[in-house]
């Protein structure tokens, strides 16, 4: 585990994602909505979502050396937290993310 | 190993054609594979740890750079700056390459801390592998340690159906790829699967018999061509991945060859004439029957008439055997002056029979000699394995017979009826003469006899014709038909 610590309250803390995607297929956009979910269930006003296709924009694949598709990529601290997957495990997510538990 | 099991798998000369093929230019593996690996299509390299693996598949991939086509080497294991160390051991300098963009070596793997949350799939390799390929305008990939990017999925069943992906991908984009994947020696390939997707398998394996290495690559399957189908010996030299493959086709009688002396003109009346050049010969007997003494012989008659000779000793050294051979009135050290006769003193035990060939074969290649002694043969068996005799002996007859090298070598055999045979395989049909040396020791004489078994396209006497070592070499005598006997003047 990283250390990824934080000073400050946590309800102010933003979320910046990239969520790396291929096109349209089933992983992908199940990834795209569970993303849109947690933002919007847990982290609203906190977090900013970019979408990457791989298929569209190699340049940013190779600059972050995405292999698998979905990945999502926080980048609220040093270093990046890397999630692959259709994010369908939102335990697992939340876990990644730091999120105090429920 | 039988001979008759080097014969190819059976392919006509128009079916050799049948798929467009991608030469290696790896020493020997394109006679074994027919031309090449299969242009366009995925060929699986499947080998344990230390096998060889990757230096095969980057030597491949630098060679077609070399030859003009570029190509990407992508390792899931080991960092680029590794691969690029590791394979100057080898001889080759991908950086160079690099630089004038006729290739790229990349390491992909998934960082340390990445978390799984649910199913993906491979589709950002695919793009990063498309985006690079385009980069170079290249269509030859190396996908090296892929096992270990699929570990990833935790799931054979998912495995399985990406691995079917990445392939159908590759045949689409008609990309000629090679695919490294680790397999245990003696189990089951944990990637038999792959054994259906790839249209090429070659298969490396490595053992340790009696403390010596050997290396043996095998083509599995190879779809739509031909290829050698037994297992190659191959060896990691200082300039890549070498085999010597033997086929059927090298084992021909070279006809019509000039005949040459024996260095005794009784034995030369013996054998029906001389030796002929390019021929191989093989004189058999116990320790002290005069094989070494025949060899030397052989060697200063050569010598003698300008002739180049490459003495290949087991046993030893060029300073022992010029001051034997003096003894008995042969200067070897003239021929030696002369640059006509070289040494090769090599010790079995240090490697196996695939290095020692290699010694050997580029002590040839660098000295080009007119023919070749190897005292003693039987020497081998200390080279790790019972049958490394026979093995050796049958790959330098080949090698001999392509290059038109007279080769001579002496064999130490203690059970005299068993002449016609090495380690238990039959040799009489591999060599071109036989010729066994009998030596008795009364008590109060030694008798020695030289009795020529057989010798290919000459009519040879089928008696025993005794001999005696003297000061001025050999002394031979001569029946002929008629019972006159012609005895060596001189030695």
């Amino acid at each position: 585990m990283s250390a990824n610590t934080f000073s400050g309250n946590f309800k102010d803390k933003q979320y910046k994602f990239i969520l790396f995607v291929a096109g349209d297929e089933p992983n992908s956009m199940m990834a795209r909505q569970n993303l849109a979910d947690l933002c919007e269930q847990e982290l609203k006003g906190r977090s900013q979502i970019k979408i990457v296709d791989v298929m569209e924009d190699f340049d940013s694949a190779e600059a972050h050396n995405i292999l698998l598709t979905p990945t999502l990529l926080v980048q609220n601290s040093s270093p990046d937290i890397m999630v692959i997957g259709n994010l369908n495990n939102r335990k697992k997510v939340r876990a990644a993310l730091h999120l105090p538990l429920e | 190993m039988n001979v008759s099991d080097s014969v190819p798998a059976a392919a006509p000369e128009s079916a050799k054609q049948a798929i467009p093929k991608i030469p290696t230019h790896i020493r020997g593996l394109d006679a074994i594979l027919h031309g090449g690996l299969p242009k366009d299509r995925t060929t699986l390299f499947s080998g344990g740890p230390g096998t060889g693996k990757t230096l095969l598949a980057m030597e491949f991939l630098y060679r077609s750079a070399l030859a003009g086509e570029p190509g990407l080497f992508i390792s899931f294991e080991e960092q680029a700056e590794d691969i690029r160390a590791n394979v100057l051991s080898i001889g080759l300098d991908p950086g160079n390459l690099e630089k004038a963009g006729k290739m790229k070596v990349l390491h992909f793997q998934i960082p340390h801390g990445a978390v799984r949350a649910g199913d993906f799939n491979i589709q950002g390799l695919l793009t990063l592998i498309k985006g690079n390929l385009n980069a170079l305008g290249a269509t030859t990939i190396v996908l090296d340690a892929l096992d270990v990017l699929m570990r990833v999925f935790n799931d054979p069943e998912r495995e399985r159906e990406e691995m079917y992906i990445l392939n159908s991908w590759l045949r689409e984009q008609s990309l000629t790829a090679i695919l490294t994947v680790k397999s245990m020696a003696g189990k089951k390939p944990s990637y038999s699967f792959l054994d259906f997707m790839a249209d090429c398998i070659i298969s490396l394996d490595q053992r340790i018999t009696e403390q010596v290495r050997t290396r043996r690559l095998n083509v599995v399957k190879y779809r739509g061509s031909g290829f050698l189908s037994n297992e190659h010996p191959y060896v990691i030299s200082p300039h890549g991945v070498v085999l010597m493959p033997v086929s059927a086709v090298s084992l021909e009688f070279p006809a019509g060859k000039k005949r040459i002396s024996t260095g005794n003109t009784i034995f030369d009346k013996i054998i029906g004439g001389g030796f002929f050049q390019g021929a191989s010969i093989l004189l058999a007997g116990p320790s002290g029957s005069g094989k070494t003494t025949l060899a030397v012989t052989f060697t200063r008659a050569a010598c003698n008439r300008g002739e180049k000779t490459l003495f290949i000793s087991f046993e030893e050294s060029r300073e022992v055997l010029v001051f034997r051979s003096k003894n008995i009135g042969i200067d070897l050290q003239q021929d030696v002056d002369a640059d006509r006769l070289r040494f090769l003193t090599l010790l079995p035990e240090t490697a196996g029979v695939e290095q020692h060939l290699l010694w050997i074969s580029d002590a040839i290649d660098a000295f080009g000699p007119d023919h070749l002694v190897v005292d003693t043969i039987s020497a081998c068996r200390r080279m790790g394995s019972r049958s490394a005799v026979f093995d050796l002996l049958l790959r330098l007859v080949v090698i001999c017979r392509q290059k038109e090298i007279t080769c001579l070598y002496t064999n130490q055999i203690d059970v005299m009826p068993e002449v016609t045979h090495i380690s238990g395989l039959k040799i009489s049909s591999v060599v071109d003469t036989l010729a066994a040396l009998y030596y008795q020791d009364d008590g109060t004489k030694i008798c020695r006899r030289l009795l020529v078994v057989k010798s290919r396209g000459s009519n040879h006497s089928m008696k025993y014709h005794p001999f005696v070592i003297t000061g001025q070499g050999i002394d031979m005598a001569f029946s002929d038909n008629n019972g006159e006997q012609i005895k060596n003047q001189e030695g």
